[in-house]
């Protein structure tokens, strides 16, 4: 509840912590057997009130890592700690009643996550009995509290609409007013905007925001919009192919992406600088960004059928075959985490052997907190 | 601009849907021309109406909209064309891609053969001649022609975007409409895709009217913007100039409410507020319960367009009337 929880508070043990997180589809059956490395050596730390971004296309990996967090789905290996609590180990069947109660998820439709059927204040009070946290008060004053605690109080008659009486915003206040009914402390958000409109978005982030800053939230916010992360976000993780491949401070890491596939994604956003410049790409001063953007068109061509799902048995890095930037040893060996400056590390052959830090060591870096320090 | 050079002239364009609530007036006194090889970009919040915009142009509304105003096309009235003519006008004149387009392609059927289907339709031809037209259209979008033969769910999905690009220019049309034609998409396809659209009509000369509700993405690629509010254009102008100096506030709160991945960090203000409901008849501007430079007597009157510089027009009491200029 205080700022003491905020941004920065370094010591202690993280809120949330994955490590060596691994998940495989398998489908199919016989010959037709098919994995997918959705999931691959994924560990990242996340602190009380930190907000971290995790980005990277569709097939990136990204929404199956929020579900192995929210435990919707069940990690190939790996641990998830909460508190410093090994949550795999504890519960392996299905998350605790607690867990749930302490980890949220925001899904990307507004439409499909809320029941058509029931009105506003039915969703608001099943969240407040299955979770008891209505404290005592009537049930009328606790729903009103979350309405007020989202910015819906105002709407007339907002406890007795449906979701399709709402617009999508408001539609997406009412998820996430249903989250904090369970009083988390962390929220994991999968694409809570992508759905809706750009003037719309910038209002969800701000409330996502005040909840962190405020009440000392953790936020994972998992999206493909770069503006978004920049925004809302200390650090981001950009993924690809299911594993981290560059994670950083987030106004650092999007003003000078190192990884190829992150400047790929940063030169693709359309810039408003770009429409005053020439007709052509959008016109970069600097090295790195003029990097981005001829990187983003050479490779724009090669988008069709990207290596999104991670196929098994590669032994190369997976951006490989897209890379502008490729060598002979990126076909041959998966580069390991190569550390660049403080919080900031990349995964590429570009940046040296890399083969030295293994995921181990990756870790015990993570654990010791040195790879979220705020910017 | 010359007459003869617009391939599209919308005049006073209205759009009326009778519902049990009342009427609701989706599109008011739409005005705008599209001049051959020119991108207008058309930018509004959901339910501005720049959907059925799009949708009177070709004339695909539900049959209980009342259309009125004129859409001229080579100088003819689209809205009073008969059925055979405009089975014509669309696709050889005017295509659309529809908004989530890729997901409306038929699952039970191969793209090859949803192409020959639209050239079929609106063209007499045979099928053999139609089929033979496949391979090199889905080479124009970058898809390899070897894969004629693939059922939509083996693509992804901007892969069915390119196609419904293909099945869009099959006919070879003068314009192409495309709502929101890269929504669904992330950025990295999205560049992509609106590339490989620059650059086709860069080699095939055809116009584009661009509807998207992401100002960013459109002033990047339109010659033209054109902002819709409340079912009602409320300021139009060259993108660069709207972009850089917008003179209506509901663009400038547009602008003002989008997160960059360049400049300052600071808290985005939100729009606040939601857009009007359009059932009965507005009596002032749309736009003044959400606007910051509101003042009163704005909700008197609806403001007209009026010209703020050479080709940048706005709808908005801010900006006095020439008469009120000259006095």
């Amino acid at each position: 509840m205080t700022r003491a929880v905020a941004e920065g508070a370094d010591e202690g043990v993280p809120l949330l912590e994955t490590r060596g997180l691994d998940k495989v589809f398998v489908s199919g059956w016989m010959k037709s057997r098919k994995t997918v490395h959705a999931v691959n050596d994924v560990g990242f730390a996340l602190r009380a009130g930190q907000s971290v971004g995790l980005v990277g296309e569709s097939g990136s990996g990204k929404s199956t890592v929020a579900r192995l967090i929210a435990r919707l789905e069940r990690p190939t290996s790996g641990q998830i700690l909460l508190n410093g609590r090994d949550v795999i180990a504890g519960e392996p069947r299905r998350a605790s009643r607690a867990y749930r109660h302490e980890v949220q998820m925001i899904f990307q439709d507004p439409f499909s996550s809320l029941n058509p059927t029931h009105t506003v204040g039915y969703h608001l009070r099943r969240s407040l009995q299955i979770h008891g946290t209505a404290a005592g008060l009537p049930w009328g004053a606790a729903i009103a509290g979350l309405l007020h605690d989202v910015g819906l109080e105002s709407i007339p008659g907002i406890v007795g609409r449906y979701p399709h009486e709402l617009s999508g915003g408001q539609r997406q206040r009412v998820a996430i007013a249903r989250t904090l009914a369970a009083r988390p402390a962390l929220i994991v958000a999968d694409e809570p905007t992508s759905m809706l409109d750009v003037s719309v978005r910038v209002g969800i982030l701000n409330l996502l925001g005040d909840l962190r800053r405020d009440r000392g939230i953790g936020l994972l916010l998992i999206t493909h919009d770069l503006a978004s992360a920049r925004y809302s976000t200390s650090h981001t993780l950009v993924m690809y192919a299911g594993r981290i491949v560059e994670s950083g401070p987030s106004q650092e890491l999007i003003a000078a992406p190192r990884h190829p596939y992150a400047r790929l994604l940063v030169g693709s956003v359309p810039r408003r600088a770009g429409v005053h410049a020439a007709p052509d790409p959008p016109a970069a001063s600097s090295a790195a960004s003029s990097a981005a953007s001829s990187a983003a068109s050479s490779a724009a061509s090669r988008a069709v059928g990207s290596g999104a799902a991670g196929q098994p048995g590669l032994t190369g890095c997976p951006f490989a075959p897209r890379c502008p930037a490729r060598m002979p040893q990126c076909e041959i060996a998966m580069p390991g985490p190569e550390w660049l400056d403080a919080g900031r590390w990349v995964r590429c052959h570009l940046y040296g052997p890399g083969s030295s830090a293994t995921a181990a060591d990756l870790a015990t870096r993570n654990a010791a907190g040195g790879q979220l320090e705020s910017p | 601009m010359l007459p003869s050079d617009a391939v599209l002239d919308v005049s006073n364009l209205s759009v009326e849907f009778p519902t049990a609530r009342g009427i609701v007036r989706a599109v008011t006194d739409v005005s705008f021309t599209i001049g051959r090889g020119e991108v207008l970009g058309l930018v509004g919040e959901s339910g501005s109406g720049k959907s059925t915009v799009a949708h009177a142009l070709v004339r695909v509304l539900q049959r209980s909209a009342r259309c009125t105003g004129s859409v001229l096309f080579r100088g003819e009235n689209v809205l009073s064309f008969p059925a055979a003519r405009l089975r014509q006008y669309r696709w050889e004149g005017v295509s659309l891609v529809m908004q989530g387009a890729m997901n409306a392609l038929n699952p039970v059927l191969t793209i090859e053969s949803q192409v020959v289907d639209v050239i079929r339709t609106h063209r007499r031809v045979s099928r053999r001649a139609a089929k033979a037209s496949v391979p090199e259209l889905l080479e124009l979008v970058g898809i390899d022609p070897a894969r004629r033969g693939a059922y939509p769910h083996e693509l992804s999905g901007g892969m069915r975007q390119r196609c419904v690009i293909a099945i869009a220019l099959a006919l070879q049309p003068d314009l192409v409409i495309m709502d929101e034609p890269t929504t669904a998409l992330d950025v990295v396809v999205q560049r992509a895709i609106m590339d490989e659209i620059e650059r086709l009509r860069e080699q095939l000369g055809f116009s584009v009217l661009l509807i998207s509700h992401d100002l960013d993405l459109v002033a990047e690629r339109a010659s033209k913007l054109a902002i819709m509010y409340a079912g009602r254009i409320v300021e139009v102008g060259p993108a660069k100039q709207v972009v850089a100096s917008p003179r209506h506030p509901y663009t400038a709160a547009l602008l003002a409410s989008t997160m960059s991945v360049d400049g300052p960090v600071d808290r985005v203000g939100e729009l606040a507020g939601r857009p009007p409901d359009l059932i009965g008849v507005q009596a002032g501007c749309a736009f003044f319960p959400r606007c910051a430079k509101a003042r009163p007597g704005h909700d008197q009157r609806v403001p007209l367009l009026r010209e703020v510089e050479p080709g940048h027009q706005v709808a908005c009491h801010l900006y006095p009337e020439k008469e009120e200029l000259l006095t």
